[in-house]
Protein backbone atom coordinates (compact mmCIF):
# COMPACT_ATOMS: atom_id res chain seq x y z
CA UNK A 1 0.00 0.00 0.00
CA UNK A 2 3.01 2.30 0.72
CA UNK A 3 4.63 1.23 -2.21
CA UNK A 4 1.57 2.17 -4.24
CA UNK A 5 1.02 5.89 -2.45
CA UNK A 6 5.18 6.19 -3.04
CA UNK A 7 4.70 5.05 -6.51
CA UNK A 8 1.52 7.40 -6.96
CA UNK A 9 3.33 10.64 -5.56
CA UNK A 10 6.61 10.38 -7.50
CA UNK A 11 4.34 10.01 -10.57
CA UNK A 12 2.38 13.30 -9.39
CA UNK A 13 6.04 15.08 -8.65
CA UNK A 14 7.77 13.25 -11.94
CA UNK A 15 4.23 15.32 -14.17
CA UNK A 16 4.70 18.30 -12.15
CA UNK A 17 7.97 18.61 -12.64
CA UNK A 18 7.99 17.80 -16.37
CA UNK A 19 5.07 20.36 -16.32
CA UNK A 20 7.36 22.96 -15.37
CA UNK A 21 9.59 22.65 -17.68
CA UNK A 22 7.53 22.16 -20.42
CA UNK A 23 5.17 24.63 -20.29
CA UNK A 24 7.46 28.21 -20.39
CA UNK A 25 9.25 26.22 -23.54
CA UNK A 26 5.52 25.94 -24.88
CA UNK A 27 4.37 28.93 -24.43
CA UNK A 28 7.50 30.69 -25.55
CA UNK A 29 7.37 28.95 -28.78
CA UNK A 30 3.24 30.00 -29.25
CA UNK A 31 4.53 33.78 -28.39
CA UNK A 32 6.78 33.90 -31.18
CA UNK A 33 4.64 32.34 -33.59
CA UNK A 34 2.15 34.84 -32.68
CA UNK A 35 4.29 37.78 -33.07
CA UNK A 36 5.21 36.70 -36.70
CA UNK A 37 1.40 35.84 -37.18
CA UNK A 38 0.11 39.29 -36.28
CA UNK A 39 2.52 40.67 -38.79
CA UNK A 40 1.78 38.21 -41.20
CA UNK A 41 -2.04 39.67 -40.93
CA UNK A 42 -1.47 42.74 -41.44
CA UNK A 43 0.91 42.63 -44.08
CA UNK A 44 -2.23 40.07 -45.62
CA UNK A 45 -4.84 43.08 -44.37
CA UNK A 46 -2.84 45.92 -46.07
CA UNK A 47 -2.16 43.73 -49.71
CA UNK A 48 -6.21 42.88 -49.31
CA UNK A 49 -6.99 46.82 -48.56
CA UNK A 50 -4.22 48.32 -50.79
CA UNK A 51 -5.45 50.55 -53.02
CA UNK A 52 -8.50 51.72 -51.02
CA UNK A 53 -5.57 52.52 -48.39
CA UNK A 54 -3.18 53.81 -50.26
CA UNK A 55 0.31 54.41 -49.69
CA UNK A 56 0.44 56.78 -46.43
CA UNK A 57 -3.05 54.63 -45.22
CA UNK A 58 -0.88 51.25 -45.81
CA UNK A 59 2.31 53.25 -43.99
CA UNK A 60 0.16 54.14 -40.96
CA UNK A 61 -1.29 50.53 -40.72
CA UNK A 62 1.83 48.57 -40.79
CA UNK A 63 3.81 51.17 -38.52
CA UNK A 64 2.37 49.87 -34.68
CA UNK A 65 2.84 46.27 -36.13
CA UNK A 66 6.34 47.20 -37.15
CA UNK A 67 6.96 48.73 -33.90
CA UNK A 68 5.76 45.85 -31.77
CA UNK A 69 6.61 43.19 -33.81
CA UNK A 70 10.70 44.21 -34.63
CA UNK A 71 13.79 44.68 -32.30
CA UNK A 72 14.89 47.85 -33.62
CA UNK A 73 17.46 48.41 -31.80
CA UNK A 74 19.02 45.21 -31.90
CA UNK A 75 18.87 45.16 -35.47
CA UNK A 76 20.64 48.59 -35.94
CA UNK A 77 23.23 47.93 -33.62
CA UNK A 78 23.77 44.62 -35.93
CA UNK A 79 23.74 46.60 -38.96
CA UNK A 80 26.17 49.21 -38.06
CA UNK A 81 28.26 46.65 -36.50
CA UNK A 82 31.51 48.31 -35.29
CA UNK A 83 30.75 51.26 -36.60
CA UNK A 84 27.83 51.80 -33.78
CA UNK A 85 30.03 52.05 -30.68
CA UNK A 86 31.63 55.17 -32.53
CA UNK A 87 28.16 56.83 -32.41
CA UNK A 88 26.97 59.38 -29.13
CA UNK A 89 23.21 58.00 -27.95
CA UNK A 90 21.71 60.72 -30.05
CA UNK A 91 22.88 59.58 -32.66
CA UNK A 92 22.39 55.75 -32.03
CA UNK A 93 18.75 57.17 -31.19
CA UNK A 94 18.74 58.82 -34.56
CA UNK A 95 19.52 55.90 -36.59
CA UNK A 96 17.12 53.73 -34.68
CA UNK A 97 14.74 55.75 -35.66
CA UNK A 98 15.44 56.12 -39.44
CA UNK A 99 15.62 52.27 -40.04
CA UNK A 100 12.41 52.07 -38.29
CA UNK A 101 10.92 54.37 -40.63
CA UNK A 102 12.64 52.91 -43.47
CA UNK A 103 11.34 49.19 -42.41
CA UNK A 104 7.48 50.78 -42.40
CA UNK A 105 8.35 52.49 -45.80
CA UNK A 106 9.48 49.64 -47.13
CA UNK A 107 6.60 47.59 -46.51
CA UNK A 108 3.98 49.79 -47.12
CA UNK A 109 5.24 50.55 -50.51
CA UNK A 110 5.94 46.37 -51.54
CA UNK A 111 3.02 45.09 -50.17
CA UNK A 112 0.23 47.17 -52.36
CA UNK A 113 -1.29 44.86 -53.95
CA UNK A 114 -3.12 40.98 -53.40
CA UNK A 115 -3.88 38.33 -55.60
CA UNK A 116 -4.49 35.48 -53.41
CA UNK A 117 -1.18 35.22 -51.96
CA UNK A 118 -0.78 33.74 -47.99
CA UNK A 119 1.46 32.88 -45.25
CA UNK A 120 1.83 29.48 -43.55
CA UNK A 121 3.67 28.63 -40.80
CA UNK A 122 5.55 25.52 -40.95
CA UNK A 123 7.78 25.59 -37.34
CA UNK A 124 8.99 26.69 -34.51
CA UNK A 125 12.27 25.72 -33.03
CA UNK A 126 14.39 27.11 -30.54
CA UNK A 127 17.60 28.24 -31.84
CA UNK A 128 20.98 29.59 -30.05
CA UNK A 129 20.93 31.61 -26.92
CA UNK A 130 17.45 31.17 -26.33
CA UNK A 131 16.17 32.78 -29.32
CA UNK A 132 13.41 31.20 -31.38
CA UNK A 133 12.89 30.58 -35.05
CA UNK A 134 10.05 30.52 -36.70
CA UNK A 135 9.91 29.06 -40.24
CA UNK A 136 7.30 30.47 -42.54
CA UNK A 137 6.51 30.41 -46.39
CA UNK A 138 4.68 32.74 -48.15
CA UNK A 139 2.62 31.11 -50.94
CA UNK A 140 2.18 33.27 -54.26
CA UNK A 141 0.28 31.14 -56.64
CA UNK A 142 -0.27 27.32 -57.23
CA UNK A 143 3.22 27.04 -58.64
CA UNK A 144 5.57 25.97 -55.77
CA UNK A 145 8.78 27.19 -57.44
CA UNK A 146 7.86 31.14 -56.91
CA UNK A 147 6.88 30.27 -53.07
CA UNK A 148 9.10 32.34 -50.85
CA UNK A 149 10.54 30.86 -47.61
CA UNK A 150 10.27 33.72 -44.84
CA UNK A 151 12.26 32.24 -41.66
CA UNK A 152 12.14 34.80 -38.59
CA UNK A 153 14.47 35.10 -35.99
CA UNK A 154 12.97 36.28 -32.66
CA UNK A 155 14.34 37.06 -29.53
CA UNK A 156 12.62 37.62 -26.04
CA UNK A 157 13.13 41.03 -24.46
CA UNK A 158 10.53 42.22 -21.08
CA UNK A 159 8.37 38.80 -21.76
CA UNK A 160 8.02 40.15 -25.28
CA UNK A 161 9.03 38.24 -28.42
CA UNK A 162 10.27 40.53 -31.02
CA UNK A 163 11.95 39.84 -34.61
CA UNK A 164 15.69 40.46 -34.90
CA UNK A 165 16.16 38.69 -38.77
CA UNK A 166 14.13 38.15 -41.75
CA UNK A 167 16.07 35.28 -44.02
CA UNK A 168 14.19 35.57 -47.47
CA UNK A 169 14.55 32.32 -49.31
CA UNK A 170 17.78 31.82 -47.60
CA UNK A 171 18.95 34.97 -48.07
CA UNK A 172 19.77 37.38 -44.43
CA UNK A 173 17.66 41.05 -44.19
CA UNK A 174 20.82 41.53 -41.60
CA UNK A 175 23.56 40.51 -43.41
CA UNK A 176 22.28 42.30 -46.43
CA UNK A 177 22.03 45.51 -44.72
CA UNK A 178 25.26 45.17 -42.31
CA UNK A 179 27.35 44.58 -46.17
CA UNK A 180 25.52 47.15 -48.21
CA UNK A 181 25.54 49.96 -45.15
CA UNK A 182 29.14 49.38 -44.11
CA UNK A 183 30.49 49.94 -47.42
CA UNK A 184 28.65 53.16 -47.24
CA UNK A 185 29.47 53.94 -43.93
CA UNK A 186 33.13 53.38 -44.71
CA UNK A 187 33.69 55.10 -48.08
CA UNK A 188 31.06 58.01 -47.61
CA UNK A 189 30.80 58.06 -43.29
CA UNK A 190 27.32 57.61 -40.90
CA UNK A 191 25.55 61.13 -41.61
CA UNK A 192 25.67 59.71 -45.51
CA UNK A 193 24.17 56.43 -45.01
CA UNK A 194 21.57 58.41 -42.92
CA UNK A 195 20.88 60.80 -45.58
CA UNK A 196 20.70 58.01 -48.08
CA UNK A 197 18.11 56.43 -45.78
CA UNK A 198 15.62 59.23 -45.60
CA UNK A 199 16.41 59.79 -49.31
CA UNK A 200 15.04 56.59 -50.05
CA UNK A 201 12.05 56.96 -47.64
CA UNK A 202 11.27 60.37 -49.62
CA UNK A 203 11.45 58.35 -52.99
CA UNK A 204 9.41 55.69 -51.80
CA UNK A 205 6.45 58.00 -50.75
CA UNK A 206 6.67 60.12 -53.83
CA UNK A 207 6.93 57.32 -55.86
CA UNK A 208 3.13 56.27 -54.99
CA UNK B 1 3.09 43.46 -56.35
CA UNK B 2 5.18 41.08 -53.65
CA UNK B 3 8.80 41.02 -53.25
CA UNK B 4 10.92 38.75 -54.56
CA UNK B 5 14.08 38.01 -52.59
CA UNK B 6 16.50 35.33 -53.23
CA UNK B 7 17.14 34.18 -56.97
CA UNK B 8 20.19 36.19 -57.17
CA UNK B 9 22.23 32.74 -57.88
CA UNK B 10 20.35 31.94 -61.28
CA UNK B 11 21.47 35.67 -62.00
CA UNK B 12 23.11 35.73 -65.98
CA UNK B 13 23.38 31.56 -64.87
CA UNK B 14 22.23 30.60 -68.55
CA UNK B 15 25.08 32.55 -70.15
CA UNK B 16 26.52 29.32 -69.20
CA UNK B 17 25.41 27.18 -71.88
CA UNK B 18 27.88 29.92 -73.94
CA UNK B 19 30.73 27.43 -73.81
CA UNK B 20 33.04 28.30 -76.26
CA UNK B 21 33.33 32.11 -74.78
CA UNK B 22 32.62 30.27 -71.14
CA UNK B 23 36.06 28.93 -70.66
CA UNK B 24 37.71 31.42 -72.62
CA UNK B 25 36.52 34.11 -70.13
CA UNK B 26 37.29 31.71 -67.32
CA UNK B 27 40.82 31.29 -68.19
CA UNK B 28 41.15 34.83 -68.84
CA UNK B 29 39.51 36.17 -66.33
CA UNK B 30 40.51 34.51 -63.06
CA UNK B 31 44.09 35.00 -64.48
CA UNK B 32 43.39 38.85 -64.29
CA UNK B 33 41.37 38.55 -61.27
CA UNK B 34 43.91 36.88 -59.37
CA UNK B 35 46.71 39.76 -60.41
CA UNK B 36 44.02 42.58 -59.05
CA UNK B 37 44.94 40.83 -55.67
CA UNK B 38 47.78 42.65 -55.58
CA UNK B 39 46.05 45.94 -55.58
CA UNK B 40 47.53 48.06 -52.85
CA UNK B 41 45.11 49.65 -50.15
CA UNK B 42 42.79 47.82 -47.65
CA UNK B 43 40.70 44.84 -50.01
CA UNK B 44 38.18 43.53 -47.89
CA UNK B 45 39.12 40.22 -46.42
CA UNK B 46 35.99 38.52 -47.58
CA UNK B 47 36.73 39.76 -51.56
CA UNK B 48 39.86 40.51 -51.95
CA UNK B 49 39.56 40.63 -55.52
CA UNK B 50 36.97 43.52 -54.86
CA UNK B 51 38.64 45.68 -57.50
CA UNK B 52 38.52 43.71 -60.19
CA UNK B 53 34.94 42.81 -59.24
CA UNK B 54 33.59 45.73 -58.84
CA UNK B 55 34.76 46.73 -62.38
CA UNK B 56 33.10 43.37 -64.04
CA UNK B 57 30.00 44.00 -62.20
CA UNK B 58 30.43 47.85 -63.45
CA UNK B 59 30.50 46.13 -67.02
CA UNK B 60 27.65 43.67 -66.54
CA UNK B 61 25.26 46.37 -65.22
CA UNK B 62 26.00 48.90 -68.52
CA UNK B 63 25.95 45.73 -70.69
CA UNK B 64 22.13 45.06 -69.06
CA UNK B 65 21.06 48.43 -69.02
CA UNK B 66 22.19 48.83 -72.43
CA UNK B 67 20.40 45.30 -74.33
CA UNK B 68 19.35 42.57 -71.80
CA UNK B 69 16.99 44.96 -69.63
CA UNK B 70 15.33 46.70 -72.77
CA UNK B 71 15.02 43.25 -74.46
CA UNK B 72 13.48 41.79 -71.67
CA UNK B 73 11.11 44.78 -71.13
CA UNK B 74 10.27 43.78 -74.49
CA UNK B 75 9.37 40.05 -73.72
CA UNK B 76 7.60 41.20 -70.50
CA UNK B 77 4.66 42.24 -72.66
CA UNK B 78 3.75 38.90 -74.58
CA UNK B 79 1.11 36.74 -72.12
CA UNK B 80 2.38 35.45 -68.99
CA UNK B 81 1.34 31.76 -70.54
CA UNK B 82 3.55 32.33 -73.54
CA UNK B 83 6.71 33.44 -71.37
CA UNK B 84 5.98 30.26 -68.98
CA UNK B 85 5.93 27.84 -71.78
CA UNK B 86 9.07 29.38 -72.78
CA UNK B 87 10.40 29.49 -69.26
CA UNK B 88 9.60 25.57 -69.32
CA UNK B 89 11.29 24.33 -72.03
CA UNK B 90 14.73 26.28 -70.26
CA UNK B 91 14.36 24.98 -67.38
CA UNK B 92 13.30 21.31 -69.08
CA UNK B 93 16.89 21.71 -71.38
CA UNK B 94 18.98 22.48 -68.34
CA UNK B 95 17.49 19.52 -66.50
CA UNK B 96 20.16 16.65 -67.11
CA UNK B 97 22.54 19.03 -65.22
CA UNK B 98 20.52 18.69 -62.53
CA UNK B 99 19.68 14.80 -62.82
CA UNK B 100 23.41 13.81 -62.82
CA UNK B 101 24.24 16.31 -60.16
CA UNK B 102 21.46 14.68 -57.73
CA UNK B 103 23.26 11.47 -58.13
CA UNK B 104 26.89 12.73 -57.54
CA UNK B 105 25.48 13.94 -54.55
CA UNK B 106 24.33 10.80 -53.38
CA UNK B 107 20.53 11.74 -53.51
CA UNK B 108 19.42 8.87 -55.43
CA UNK B 109 15.55 8.96 -55.05
CA UNK B 110 15.58 12.32 -56.06
CA UNK B 111 17.91 11.63 -59.36
CA UNK B 112 15.34 9.00 -60.17
CA UNK B 113 12.40 11.58 -59.30
CA UNK B 114 14.17 14.02 -61.55
CA UNK B 115 15.22 11.77 -64.38
CA UNK B 116 11.02 10.92 -64.82
CA UNK B 117 10.29 14.60 -64.75
CA UNK B 118 12.78 14.95 -67.70
CA UNK B 119 11.38 12.40 -69.40
CA UNK B 120 7.55 13.04 -68.98
CA UNK B 121 8.38 17.16 -69.90
CA UNK B 122 10.38 15.77 -73.21
CA UNK B 123 7.32 13.69 -74.50
CA UNK B 124 4.38 14.24 -72.81
CA UNK B 125 5.08 17.97 -72.23
CA UNK B 126 6.17 18.36 -75.99
CA UNK B 127 10.18 19.13 -75.36
CA UNK B 128 8.91 20.81 -72.24
CA UNK B 129 7.04 23.48 -72.83
CA UNK B 130 4.56 22.44 -70.42
CA UNK B 131 5.23 21.31 -67.18
CA UNK B 132 3.23 17.54 -66.98
CA UNK B 133 5.48 16.36 -64.41
CA UNK B 134 4.87 19.79 -61.94
CA UNK B 135 1.36 19.34 -62.84
CA UNK B 136 1.02 15.74 -60.89
CA UNK B 137 3.24 16.81 -57.95
CA UNK B 138 6.25 16.00 -59.32
CA UNK B 139 8.74 19.22 -57.63
CA UNK B 140 11.15 21.49 -60.00
CA UNK B 141 14.91 21.03 -58.67
CA UNK B 142 17.61 22.73 -59.82
CA UNK B 143 21.28 21.22 -59.09
CA UNK B 144 24.49 21.68 -60.58
CA UNK B 145 28.45 20.76 -60.78
CA UNK B 146 28.99 23.95 -58.15
CA UNK B 147 26.52 22.83 -55.63
CA UNK B 148 28.00 19.11 -55.73
CA UNK B 149 31.44 20.42 -55.44
CA UNK B 150 29.99 21.86 -52.26
CA UNK B 151 28.52 18.76 -51.34
CA UNK B 152 31.95 16.92 -51.84
CA UNK B 153 33.91 19.43 -49.36
CA UNK B 154 35.33 21.12 -51.80
CA UNK B 155 35.88 25.17 -50.38
CA UNK B 156 34.28 28.09 -52.44
CA UNK B 157 37.05 30.07 -52.70
CA UNK B 158 37.08 34.03 -53.44
CA UNK B 159 33.94 35.89 -54.93
CA UNK B 160 34.60 36.47 -58.23
CA UNK B 161 32.59 38.48 -60.63
CA UNK B 162 32.95 37.32 -64.51
CA UNK B 163 32.15 39.27 -67.52
CA UNK B 164 28.71 38.35 -68.86
CA UNK B 165 28.71 35.46 -66.56
CA UNK B 166 28.03 37.21 -63.48
CA UNK B 167 28.60 36.17 -59.39
CA UNK B 168 30.47 33.27 -58.73
CA UNK B 169 32.96 31.73 -56.61
CA UNK B 170 35.84 30.08 -58.02
CA UNK B 171 34.31 26.88 -56.96
CA UNK B 172 31.06 27.63 -58.80
CA UNK B 173 33.32 29.17 -62.13
CA UNK B 174 35.41 25.81 -62.34
CA UNK B 175 32.22 23.61 -62.41
CA UNK B 176 30.78 26.63 -65.01
CA UNK B 177 32.20 24.49 -68.00
CA UNK B 178 30.83 21.11 -66.73
CA UNK B 179 27.19 22.32 -66.56
CA UNK B 180 27.69 23.65 -69.78
CA UNK B 181 29.00 20.31 -70.86
CA UNK B 182 26.25 18.41 -69.12
CA UNK B 183 23.53 20.40 -71.46
CA UNK B 184 21.77 19.38 -74.08
CA UNK B 185 21.86 22.88 -75.51
CA UNK B 186 25.44 22.08 -76.36
CA UNK B 187 23.95 19.01 -79.70
CA UNK B 188 22.47 21.72 -81.14
CA UNK B 189 25.75 22.26 -83.80
CA UNK B 190 23.88 25.20 -85.93
CA UNK B 191 25.40 28.67 -84.93
CA UNK B 192 22.70 30.71 -85.82
CA UNK B 193 20.38 28.15 -83.77
CA UNK B 194 22.28 28.10 -81.31
CA UNK B 195 23.09 31.73 -80.65
CA UNK B 196 18.84 31.93 -80.71
CA UNK B 197 18.33 29.65 -78.24
CA UNK B 198 21.08 31.43 -76.02
CA UNK B 199 20.01 34.74 -76.15
CA UNK B 200 16.32 33.61 -75.66
CA UNK B 201 17.34 31.81 -72.50
CA UNK B 202 19.50 35.54 -71.13
CA UNK B 203 16.13 37.07 -72.13
CA UNK B 204 13.68 34.85 -69.93
CA UNK B 205 15.66 34.69 -67.05
CA UNK B 206 16.57 38.27 -66.93
CA UNK B 207 12.82 38.64 -67.25
CA UNK B 208 12.00 36.84 -64.36
CA UNK B 209 14.56 38.42 -62.15
CA UNK B 210 13.28 41.47 -62.79
CA UNK B 211 11.24 42.22 -59.87
CA UNK B 212 14.50 41.08 -57.49
CA UNK B 213 16.60 43.27 -59.55
CA UNK B 214 14.24 46.22 -58.56
CA UNK B 215 14.17 45.06 -55.27
CA UNK B 216 18.02 45.78 -55.41
CA UNK B 217 17.49 49.11 -57.07
CA UNK B 218 15.20 50.08 -54.75
CA UNK B 219 17.07 49.28 -51.15
CA UNK B 220 21.06 49.05 -52.21
CA UNK B 221 22.81 51.77 -51.27
CA UNK B 222 25.97 50.29 -52.58
CA UNK B 223 24.44 47.39 -55.81
CA UNK B 224 27.32 45.55 -55.98
CA UNK B 225 28.17 44.44 -52.00
CA UNK B 226 24.38 43.67 -51.98
CA UNK B 227 24.12 41.79 -54.97
CA UNK B 228 27.68 39.45 -53.86
CA UNK B 229 26.07 39.08 -50.40
CA UNK B 230 22.51 37.82 -51.69
CA UNK B 231 24.38 35.30 -54.36
CA UNK B 232 26.62 33.75 -51.68
CA UNK B 233 24.20 33.45 -49.18
CA UNK B 234 21.18 32.27 -51.91
CA UNK B 235 24.33 30.18 -53.02
CA UNK B 236 24.51 28.87 -49.65
CA UNK B 237 20.66 28.21 -49.63
CA UNK B 238 20.78 26.44 -52.79
CA UNK B 239 23.50 23.58 -51.61
CA UNK B 240 21.80 22.77 -48.42
CA UNK B 241 18.15 22.49 -50.86
CA UNK B 242 16.84 25.32 -49.05
CA UNK B 243 17.89 23.98 -45.45
CA UNK B 244 21.32 26.02 -44.33
CA UNK B 245 22.25 25.16 -41.02
CA UNK B 246 20.89 27.15 -38.37
CA UNK B 247 23.76 29.05 -37.29
CA UNK B 248 23.96 30.22 -40.64
CA UNK B 249 19.99 31.75 -40.84
CA UNK B 250 21.40 33.04 -37.22
CA UNK B 251 24.39 35.00 -38.27
CA UNK B 252 24.48 37.05 -35.28
CA UNK B 253 28.40 35.95 -33.61
CA UNK B 254 29.18 39.19 -35.76
CA UNK B 255 27.56 41.23 -32.86
CA UNK B 256 29.47 39.03 -30.11
CA UNK B 257 32.41 40.39 -31.89
CA UNK B 258 31.26 44.31 -32.26
CA UNK B 259 30.61 44.07 -28.63
CA UNK B 260 33.87 42.67 -27.65
CA UNK B 261 35.41 45.73 -29.98
CA UNK B 262 32.97 47.97 -28.16
CA UNK B 263 34.29 46.66 -24.74
CA UNK B 264 37.88 47.23 -26.59
CA UNK B 265 37.15 50.59 -27.35
CA UNK B 266 35.78 51.76 -24.35
CA UNK B 267 38.85 50.36 -21.94
CA UNK B 268 41.29 52.17 -24.49
CA UNK B 269 42.95 49.11 -25.40
CA UNK B 270 42.22 50.03 -29.25
CA UNK B 271 41.29 53.10 -31.43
Amino acid sequence: MQSTTTAIVHTVLAGLLALCVSVPSAAQNSDAVTTVDNLHAALLDIMKNAKTLGYSGRRDRIAPVVEASFEMVFITRFTLGRYWADLGTEQQATMVDALRRWTIAHYASRFDGYSGERFETISSKPARKGRELVRTVLVVNNDVADNVSLDYLLEVNEGTWRIVNVVANGVSDLSLKRADYGAIIKTEGVDSLLARLNGQIADLESDQ
Amino acid sequence: MIATWGSWDRMHSTINTNVPCAVLLLALFVVVGTGCASVPGEPDPNDPWEPFNRSMYGFNDTLDKAIIAPVADVYLHIPNGGRTAVHNFFVNLGYPTTMINQFLQGKVDNGFEDTMRFIFNTTLGLLGFIDIAGAVGIPRRDEDFGQTFAVWGIPPGNFLTLPILGPKTVRSAVAGPLDFLSKPLRWIDTPGEFVVLVFVDIVDTRARLAPAIRLRDETAFDPYVFTREAYLQQRLNVIHDGNPPLAELENLDLLEEDMLLEEEKSEGTIK
